[in-house]
């Protein structure tokens, strides 16, 4: 039996709902499992196109205790907060994000009550979601580099990245950046900040990333090690 | 359910009325603003809580939501007629982040505007959780000051009765000695009295008590009308403070003689004024702060040192002022959706202060 | 070969007696080799030379498999066979460890996390707990109507509960213990416990209180019922009668005013009387204001309404506990006398 693909809407980039597939195949579940289907939404939208039928003897992999049916479910909030936690200590990872969505907030409204113009006003992101989205946007790497081994010389060789591999290293680079800060200044500032100059296309991270670029383009002559 | 949301997001929820006195039925679950002059002169050493504050700089605009509790409140200030009789209590209860102080802010703005002499102590905590200084009182056996507190209290009142101490006729009653080498002589201005408390901060204490029995002897000459405001009256009745004096005893409130004056000043023995108190589970130690009724609260004691006293709920807000509310924070751009509203009524409890709260990370 | 007809033959066989142990499928099966789908049957017949079958006469392995079959036969179980108005006593007479076969019971007994609780055969745990099967009603009658004739009659005068809590209102508990070990004694017997209703006993207000006070736990306000447990004696009789002078004691005890008794203050009462509260003196002042003199106004304000209602609602405040309805009777109280605000 065909094990049902799951086909997303085509998500509109910097909108609130921008679904990307979660499927990690772990030791518990083998791939014939398919994802939970959490939200309303898509259960919705399955009845409402006939497709229940596909699903009556499908296994699915139980949701985890964050997939929620809320509202205000984010599959980016869920990973940012994931990669920020350390030793398991998911409270204060999720609160460290959440001061970071207040800190963004504050700092763009601040900058829209004091925008002189329409346009100006306009041009200004207030939804600190969509902030992230683009940020993450502007600070994918599109390649990786590797170190090949050839004849006792170890190259630095550009390969591709998969969309998932490269989402964690933009977002563990904000977080990396972000923890380079004096002992005065707060973490979530600090992140908000990195995440707002992010979705301009400007900063430290949108650096790292032409670093990344660069240097790829610098070795692509040795992009042939990558086939063997 | 989705109909409601729309509905109300179309009603205007603004009140452009600034003065309190005309506020009527018709403006409930509105917002007013507190004009920024008003703020400053009566709340700049305190008063407005941490996260109203917070609201404040974020929204550019001190909004505050009319309800119930405070037209019922001030109602009952427009409604004494009769200022022979004794003070009477009014007493503010709910649960934390309810509205209580916002209460206050409303009734202490309604107390300005009708020429009040306002005795308003913000958060009572603040001086037994993290005094300033601790030192053994000169004049009373055993007591325990917080000059420094007491002097920073007194830079309150002063900065919030400029009006009121130009008045000559706000005097002493008879002489005060300090110490063998400094007095103040009778009849010397109240102004005066309260810059001697300022400066020399080792009376600021002892100052506080005389001030607080001359108020409540020049109100109820006549002189003029007092408006006595405590937020967080029941941390006067808790099991500690963390108050440590040079012999590291342990110091219960009723051990500091700020607590004595304050329990002093909202007894019935004066008239010609109001006595407005709130209570909250903050104020109490953590481990009492099951209910937030005013008898568990203040416990025996402290209920006999106020009885009788009209108890005021302040409750969770209702279906209107939370969709006012909302509306609101989305008209700030604090919230960027319009939905999941039902999720925030549920999670929230309707509270407001958990409501900004959980707002902010949305 | 048409199976319905095999079928039909095995039934004359000498083993079709018990539906549960019939294995005439089985040999058919055998027979033909395969299951009794006719289409794998004819493949059967077309890959294999044709084993011409003889129905009742077996080949030897099928004998040997027969008789060993024939080894463990069983009967089919008892109960199957028991009618519904049978006389049980005679069944089960005395006390037994559990027959699943004897007992026409679909009884299931036992915890197994991923399955259904075990049935009643070769269930270990319907065998190790006692059963009480020998003492249903009709058992019981039997041995009641054997014993009457050896009874006296009930005594008149206590046919109903409320007549024998009248007559006899305490219960004396003991158990009694007998092992089959080296000794036969055990010394829980000598533990005695006295169960009383304190409504039988005469108390007024101070007894009641005091009473209650001395016995503490022991009282359950619920059930109005006194326990008393003894087992400090090493025999019981010696421990009844210690019980005995207890309530005696405590009884007496109670009704007994100590000069130590009158220091008892208002924050010892466990009821709140409004006048010897600080909130009568400050209720005495407010009239009063703004005179000081508060002697005189106490039997002028005794009569006023206000005051009734304004006490009653302070009473209730500390006696029945804070709640919404007690709150907004002190509230429509205080408002009354603080500001004349008069709702009713």
């Amino acid at each position: 039996m065909l094990i049902p693909k799951l086909v997303y809407p085509q998500a509109l980039l910097f909108t609130r709902a921008s679904i990307f597939k979660t499927a990690v195949r772990s030791a518990s579940f083998g791939p014939q499992f398919i994802d939970p289907i959490f939200k309303h939404e898509d259960i919705d939208r399955i009845i409402a196109n006939n497709e229940l039928k596909n699903y009556t003897d499908v296994p699915v992999k139980p949701p985890t205790s964050f997939q929620t049916c809320s509202t205000f479910y984010n599959p980016v909030k869920e990973k940012f907060i994931n990669y920020m936690m350390k030793k398991g200590n998911k409270e204060l990872a999720r609160e460290v994000f959440e001061y970071t969505v207040k800190s963004i907030k504050r700092i763009q409204i601040e900058k829209y009550n004091k925008a002189t113009s329409d346009e100006e006003r306009e041009s200004i992101i207030l939804d600190p979601y969509v902030i992230i989205d683009k940020a993450i946007e502007n600070t994918k790497p599109i390649l990786k580099l590797r170190s090949i081994k050839r004849a006792a010389v170890t190259y630095q060789v550009p390969i591709p990245i998969s969309d998932k591999e490269a989402r964690f290293k933009c977002m563990k680079w904000h977080i990396e950046i972000a923890k380079d800060k004096p002992s005065e200044v707060r973490f979530s500032d600090n992140l908000a900040q990195i995440l707002i100059d992010g979705a301009d296309n400007k900063g430290k991270v949108v650096k790292k990333k032409t670093d990344l670029h660069r240097q790829c383009e610098a070795n692509r002559a040795y992009a042939h090690y990558y086939f063997g | 359910m989705k109909l409601l949301y729309t509905v109300y997001y179309k009603l205007q929820s603004r009140c452009e009325i600034a003065l309190r006195t005309k506020h009527s039925k018709q403006d409930l679950y509105k917002f007013y603003t507190l004009p920024d002059e008003v703020r400053s002169a009566i709340f700049e050493l305190g008063g407005i809580t941490r996260v109203f504050n917070e609201q404040t700089q974020i929204f550019n605009e001190s909004s505050i939501l009319i309800r119930n509790c405070m037209l019922e409140l001030v109602g009952y200030l427009k409604s004494m007629t009769n200022f022979d009789r004794p003070s009477p209590r009014f007493v503010l209860y709910g649960e934390h982040g309810v509205g209580k102080s916002m209460a206050l802010v409303y009734a202490l703005q309604y107390a300005h505007e009708n020429n009040y002499l306002l005795v308003h102590i913000p958060w009572v905590l603040r001086w037994f959780a993290y005094p300033k200084e601790v030192s053994h009182s000169l004049t009373k056996e055993g007591m325990v000051d917080l000059n420094i507190d007491a002097a920073m209290w007194l830079r309150h009142f002063q900065k919030q009765n400029t009006k009121w101490l130009e008045d000559p006729r706000l005097t002493t009653s008879q002489e005060y000695v300090w110490s063998p080498r400094e007095k103040s002589e009778a009849n010397i201005p109240l102004a005066a009295l309260i810059e001697h408390g300022i400066t020399r901060v080792k009376y600021a204490s002892d100052v506080v008590d005389v001030l607080f029995t001359e108020i409540k002897k020049l109100s109820t000459e006549g002189v003029c009308r007092t408006f006595v405001c405590v937020d967080g009256y029941n941390s006067f009745f808790a099991e500690k403070t963390n108050c440590k004096p040079e012999d590291k005893s342990k110091v219960l409130p009723s051990r500091v003689t700020l607590t004595r004056s304050v329990i002093n000043l909202v007894q019935s023995d004066w008239n010609n004024g109001a006595i407005v108190l709130a209570l909250s589970p903050r104020a109490n130690l953590p481990d009492r702060r099951e209910s937030h009724l005013p008898l568990y609260m203040l416990k025996k004691a402290g209920f006999e040192s106020i009885d009788p006293f009209v108890p005021i709920h302040v409750p969770e807000l209702n279906d209107e002022e939370f969709h006012n509310l909302l509306n609101l924070y989305e008209s700030k751009k604090w919230l960027q959706t319009s939905e999941g509203r039902e999720e925030i009524a549920f999670l929230t409890k309707r509270v407001p202060q958990k409501m900004y709260e959980f707002c902010s990370f949305k | 070969m048409n199976v319905a007809k095999l079928l039909k033959f095995s039934r004359c066989s000498p083993l079709h007696f018990s539906p549960s142990y019939s294995h005439s499928s089985f040999r058919l099966q055998h027979a033909t080799g395969t299951s009794s789908n006719p289409q794998e049957a004819d493949k059967f017949q077309e890959d294999e030379f044709r084993v011409f079958v003889i129905p009742g006469k077996n080949s030897v392995t099928e004998k040997r498999q027969e008789r060993r079959k024939l080894k463990f036969k069983a009967q089919p179980p008892r109960y199957l066979k028991m009618p519904v108005d049978q006389d049980w006593t005679s069944v089960w007479p005395g006390p037994r460890t559990f027959h699943p076969a004897v007992v026409p019971l679909p009884l299931r007994q036992g915890y197994d996390k991923k399955r259904v609780a075990q049935g009643k055969f070769g269930n270990a745990e319907l065998m190790k707990v006692p059963n009480f099967l020998h003492l249903t009603p009709p058992a019981i009658k039997k041995h009641c109507d054997a014993i009457r004739k050896f009874c006296t009659p009930w005594p008149q005068g206590l046919e109903t509960e409320m007549q024998m809590e009248k007559h006899f209102p305490i219960t004396v508990i003991t158990s009694d213990y007998c092992h089959s070990s080296p000794t036969i004694r055990d010394i829980k017997a000598r533990i005695v416990t006295i169960k009383l209703k304190l409504s039988t006993l005469e108390l007024d207000d101070h007894a009641r209180d005091k009473f209650l006070r001395l016995v503490g736990d022991r009282y359950n306000p619920k059930t109005d019922v006194l326990t008393i447990v003894t087992d400090r004696c090493p025999m019981k009789k010696q421990n009844y009668d210690y019980c005995m002078y207890v309530l005696t004691a405590l009884f007496h005890e109670s009704w007994t005013f100590e000069e130590w008794e009158k220091e008892k203050s208002t924050l010892d009462m466990e009821y709140y009387e409004w006048k010897d509260h600080p909130s009568y003196q400050t209720y005495l002042k407010l009239k009063a204001y703004p005179s000081q003199d508060t002697s005189n106004i106490e039997q002028e304000i005794g009569q006023d309404p206000l005051t009734q209602k304004y006490s009653k609602a302070v009473t209730d405040l500390f006696n029945q506990g804070e709640d919404v309805y007690t709150l907004a009777r002190y509230k429509e109280a205080t408002l009354e006398l603080l500001l004349g605000q008069k709702t009713s």
